[in-house]
């Protein structure tokens, strides 16, 4: 429970985000400088943004949840995570960045109007789409954001969404991706520190991974296993090697194609900065979750060993990292410190999900839509209206939340994962797929994906994630409609470089 | 067990990842140079 520090702390905190917001309006004189940040993000400030944009509230409280709950078999989340982030920059991000800056893209959608000559039909589906899987993903951050409210200052649910909402919602709304992009490098750079520095003090209290490691294999031998071998002698034990393979596609590809994740890649400076930043996003996400992971199993001997109580809820497992950090922080100063890294954690998703939000109804709506000659200045106010809109809808919808908030987010991913990854591929490497196959590809997986999520969640469990199956549809009408549609020009084809290569050709 | 993990996790684990970063060190090393 918070005491003053904490309080003074997270208070100073939230004033200091605020503060970049304004000094980043100063910055923003056109609707490009609000939704790209003048495409100027430096290598840093750019693959620090990947990261956190895909680290979302749930990575720091889900993960270590998970790994309390399930042991090793679920450790593959560690890896496929940061996958995401090197999958979206290399297999994405350095073509899209390529075309998007000779062609002054500033979202997918444009993206998409370019490469499938469509101006109004695959843009407005592809952004209807994007605002509706954001929502659920926004939903879901903005219930982990009060998770941990709720927790620090023992104040009810709906109070806690709403001061995060007023607080994020600030800086978005006046600092645009600037302000975005500089408080998710700060924020990012605590959450790396912090927990690169925590996570190792917690370990040892609870007796060093070997120690935790056998306590375990004694809870279940299958804790040290890279798999449950049958899903159906306990609850946890879902990660069998089949939902694995499509857990890691759902993750790697589909967070990949989110459209708070893969817009980032048309902000950056300088092309040259896609060579080393999937290493360099790789590397320190992998740490930063091996040992959130770990955070979780050593709370579970914590917890086993009667050191620490989690509370009595449905999801305690997402209390395990708070938990553990109360106990681990030697002094009141370090653990209003951590509850600002959590904090860092789940804002930095939900702020970059409201300005995506606010860009694709703003910019691919209404200015290339509906409006095709309202002037810069009344898109700019567009956008801070809907950013504004969008902050306003989530925190409704967050009000009641869903019991599994882990479901939630990976259903909202398994939606992004159907909707956008056929045609986005499709569109970059395959010169036969076609305006119509796309529109088909995107409609069916967007309408699959909620078929076999209501199936999977309501009437009966599939052997792997549902939006295996959405995808593989989309996939399938993608080919099929593409063969026999007329062809897209070559010239569009030309100028989006679409074919089996990534580097220009000279 | 080395670090009371069976070997075959550690193995699983470390397989994996490597293989990602050796992919990513070719991406890096393949990478054309600015015109």
């Amino acid at each position: 429970m918070a005491d003053i520090i904490t309080l003074g702390i997270i208070a100073l905190y939230c004033i200091m985000l605020i503060g970049i917001g304004a000094w980043a309006s100063r910055k923003i004189l056109n609707t490009e400088d609000y939704i790209v940040a003048g495409r100027s993000l430096g290598f840093w400030v750019f693959t620090i943004l990947m990261v956190a944009s895909i680290c979302s509230g749930m990575t720091l409280l889900g993960v270590s949840g998970l790994g309390f709950a399930t042991g090793w078999p679920t450790i593959w989340e560690q890896i496929f995570l940061p996958a995401a982030a090197a999958f979206c920059i290399t297999v994405f991000g350095m073509k899209l960045h390529t075309v998007g800056r000779d062609n002054g893209y500033l979202t997918l959608q444009d993206y998409f109007a370019h490469r499938f000559e469509s101006v109004r039909y695959l843009r407005g589906l592809s952004a209807i789409a994007g605002i509706v899987v954001s929502v659920i993903y926004l939903v879901g951050q903005y219930t982990a954001i009060s998770i941990v409210l709720v927790w620090l200052f023992g104040i009810p649910h709906w109070q806690a969404l709403i001061i995060a909402g007023i607080i994020i919602t600030a800086y978005t709304v006046i600092g645009g991706l600037y302000a975005v992009s500089w408080t998710t490098l700060i924020q990012g750079l605590i959450l790396i520190f912090g927990v690169i520095a925590i996570a190792p003090i917690l370990i040892a209290k609870a007796g060093g991974l070997t120690y935790i490691n056998t306590v375990l294999a004694g809870i279940d031998p299958n804790f040290v296993e890279p798999y449950f071998p049958s899903p159906v002698y306990a609850g946890y034990a879902f990660a069998t090697p089949e939902f694995l393979f499509s857990f890691g596609i759902l993750l790697m590809v589909g967070l990949a194609c989110a459209p708070h994740v893969i817009n980032n890649v048309l902000a950056a400076r300088e092309t040259k900065y896609f060579k080393w930043a999937p290493l360099v996003a790789f590397l320190i996400y992998l740490v930063v979750m091996f040992l959130v992971k770990f955070v979780g199993f050593a709370v579970r001997v914590l917890v086993e060993e009667g050191h620490v109580v989690l509370p009595d809820v449905v999801n305690r497992g997402d209390f395990a990292f708070i938990v553990g950090v109360e106990y681990a922080a030697p002094n009141v100063l370090i653990w209003a410190f951590f509850a600002v890294i959590v904090l860092a954690a789940v804002m930095s998703t939900t702020d970059r999900l409201m300005l995506t939000i606010g860009t694709m109804f703003s910019w691919d709506i209404f200015k290339n839509i509906l409006h095709r000659d309202a002037p810069d200045k009344q898109v700019l106010l567009v956008s801070r209206i809907s950013v504004f809109l969008a902050a306003v809808v989530s925190l409704l919808l967050a009000i009641n939340p869903p019991e599994m908030l882990a479901w939630l987010i990976w259903m909202g991913i398994g939606v992004m994962l159907s909707t956008f990854a056929v045609p986005i591929i499709a569109g970059l490497y395959w010169r036969g797929a076609t305006t119509k196959g796309a529109l088909a590809a995107m409609a069916t997986g967007l309408i699959g994906s909620g078929v076999f999520g209501y199936y999977y969640q309501y009437i009966d469990t599939l052997p792997v994630h549902f939006s295996l199956y959405s995808l593989t549809l989309a996939l399938i009408v993608m080919i099929a409609v593409s063969l026999v549609t007329a062809k897209n020009s070559q010239k569009a084809l030309d100028e989006t470089m679409t074919g089996w290569y990534i580097f220009r050709r000279r | 067990m080395p670090f009371g993990l069976q070997p075959h996790t550690i193995l699983a684990v470390g397989v994996v990842t490597l293989i990602i970063i050796i992919l990513l060190v070719i991406w890096a090393l393949r990478f054309p140079e600015d015109d």
